[in-house]
């Protein structure tokens, strides 16, 4: 499985009370509007504009501070295909694999807002034009765990991890 | 290559070589499952329908947030914990236990070489016993009933070397307090801590398991110690001994950091984050109307024999509630026993049941109001933690919170000896 899709990029230290932006909503606000409001405070356009397939592209720390498993669905639902950073938030990165959204550690310096890349994480190889990025392969446990949606999704259809 | 004690627990219990940065799924020696996060992890394993293959003896439910439970949401919350723990054959803390983590280490449900996850930030204290303790979600819970594994990223290791000799009245909570100033509030986000040196070597357990506690304080996924004689004296007596784990000589670490603790003074953490500490003298003098000396951090017999030590036939401050809360049930016997409650109880301390008490404000315990100040031996300071976000909360030893219970203001526990007469800041 290999993704293709247009770059939305962000920098450094994303946490997600930005990329949420709704630190101080009611509990009950649904997910319909925490996607119509992602990232409202920093990139207005961003969920008007994502398409299904699309990457987020980061720095350091995305994902930083809290254990809001809402900020990894958002992005899910939003159809983002796949998130790229030098490093994630811990929180953020366990909850991210769990609720089915593909992240990936690697160099994103060269990475700009709009570039076309292609995301192989079996081979784990980024190309983005005619450039090579490389980081550790997803190992085949984990693909089949985003493959079924989730954490949860897959114990429901396996009843263990693959082995 | 060689490797930190993270990628050797993990190699071992994903039975394969690991090293930082890898994905691997591990066995599960051990899950802690409270009452924080337990109901919900209930729900999302009765609503998958998943098949409960935990060997039981490898978790346990405990009850000690919300002692005694506050509300009826709470009440009906903890019946359906201990009918769960009935159902599958599952050990129950149930109310008056203790705090988790205390009970987990005293009752040798953890040894060395142990890989553990729990439903509570602060599972990293078991890294005192050389084990891996990792903090996990609800729905990770549910998933390691189900099977008895988790996944995991083999993180980087941060080595601390605590170095020199502690001075009188400084503890292992200040050096706790000064690494997590040094290291920031996310410095070791998705790192392991792994500590050492002399003047780690010559805390005792308890003084231990307060520095491993605040791992997490610093943004860390685990924090862990070597075994030495002090850990193996500990699991035996718990009746856990395990299989202690070793950092090779050559492993890699993403960064090494030594501190010196012999200039080290009291500490103290001021609000917004445990972060920001100073030297106590910055703060001596400001009023406060609540101390709290209990918590997974500093709730242990000689946090509360040094409080008792320092008050001893004197009197709490006017206008200060000073609450003790033991961390264990076998902790307030033997403080009982040694007299450190009753000379508590004469000075007008006010004594709690063990659990987590005030520490945080979901608990419904001890929440204070706008333009109160509160001295606390708990790891976490963040504004509305404790009720009003208007409300200050510091963090120091149990040492400068007895000090200051007895001065009515912050107080550098140095100048509040024994047998002394206070005679000012």
């Amino acid at each position: 499985m290999t993704m293709r899709g247009r770059v939305f990029r962000f920098g450094d230290n994303i946490s997600t009370d930005v990329h949420l932006s709704v630190k101080y909503r009611p509990p009950e606000t649904g997910l319909d509007a925490l996607m119509r409001d992602a990232f409202k405070e920093i990139d207005p356009i961003f969920s008007s504009s994502v398409r299904p397939g699309d990457l987020v592209v980061a720095g350091e720390n995305f994902g930083l501070v809290s254990s809001r498993a809402d900020a990894a669905v958002v992005l899910r639902e939003l159809g983002v295909s796949c998130v790229l950073a030098k490093s994630f938030g811990h929180m953020f990165f366990r909850n991210a694999l769990n609720m089915g959204l593909l992240i990936i550690e690697c160099n994103t310096d060269s990475i700009m807002e709009g570039d076309e890349v292609e995301v192989d994480p079996k081979a784990g190889l980024v190309r983005n034009g005619g450039e090579e990025i490389s980081f550790a392969p997803i190992p085949p446990s984990v693909m089949r765990m985003l493959d079924a949606g989730g954490l949860i999704p897959l114990l429901k259809k396996e009843g263990s991890y693959p082995t | 290559m060689g490797q930190t004690i993270v990628e050797k627990i993990l190699s071992a219990r994903a039975g394969a070589p690991a090293k930082a940065g890898d994905l691997v799924v591990a066995n599960i020696d051990y899950l802690m499952a409270g009452d924080a996060k337990g109901p919900k992890a209930l729900d999302i394993f009765r609503e998958a329908g998943l098949p409960f293959r935990l060997n039981p003896n490898k978790t346990d439910i405990i009850i000690d947030h919300f002692v005694p439970a506050f509300d009826l949401l709470w009440a009906g919350q903890h019946v359906r914990l201990r009918e769960f723990a009935a159902e599958h054959g599952v050990n129950l803390f149930d109310a008056g236990s203790g705090v988790c983590h205390t009970i987990v280490t005293e009752e040798g449900r953890v040894g060395p070489g142990d890989l553990a996850v729990g439903g509570d930030s602060h599972v990293c204290t078991y890294g005192a016993l050389n084990a891996m303790g990792v903090a996990v979600e609800s729905g990770e819970i549910a998933s390691v009933f189900a099977t008895g594994k988790l996944w995991f990223k083999v993180p980087q290791t941060i080595r601390v070397q605590f170095e020199g000799g502690l001075s009188e009245g400084v503890f292992a909570k200040d050096m706790a307090l000064y690494l997590a100033g040094k290291i920031g509030l996310n410095g070791a986000n998705y790192r392991a801590v792994e500590y050492g040196g002399q003047a780690l070597s010559a805390l005792s357990m308890e003084g231990r398991f307060t520095i491993a506690n605040m791992a997490v304080d610093m943004g860390a996924k685990t924090g862990l110690m070597e075994a030495d004689e002090k850990t193996v004296a500990w699991t035996r007596e718990a009746g856990r001994a395990g299989e202690p784990v070793k950092p090779d000589s050559d492993a890699k670490y993403e960064r090494k950091l030594v501190l010196d603790v012999s200039s080290m003074e009291p500490a103290i953490s001021a609000p917004p984050s445990a972060d920001n500490v100073f030297p106590v003298g910055k703060c001596v003098g400001l009023p406060i109307h609540q101390a709290y000396l209990g918590t997974c951090t500093n709730g242990r017999l000689e946090d509360i024999e040094i409080a008792a030590w320092m008050l001893r036939g004197r009197k709490v401050a006017k206008g200060v509630r000073f609450y003790v809360a033991p961390s264990s049930r076998k902790i307030l016997n033997a403080a009982v026993q040694s007299g450190a409650i009753p000379a508590l109880n004469e000075a007008g301390a006010i004594l709690l049941p063990p659990s987590c008490g005030p520490c945080v404000s979901m608990t419904g315990n001890g929440v204070v109001a706008g333009g109160e100040r509160v001295i606390t031996s708990a790891n976490r300071n963040f504004p509305g933690r404790l009720g009003s976000k208007e409300a200050e909360i510091y963090l120091g030893s149990p040492a400068t919170v007895a000090a200051s219970a007895l001065v009515g203001k912050i107080a550098d526990p140095r100048k509040i000896l024994p047998n002394t007469r206070y005679t000012g800041e």
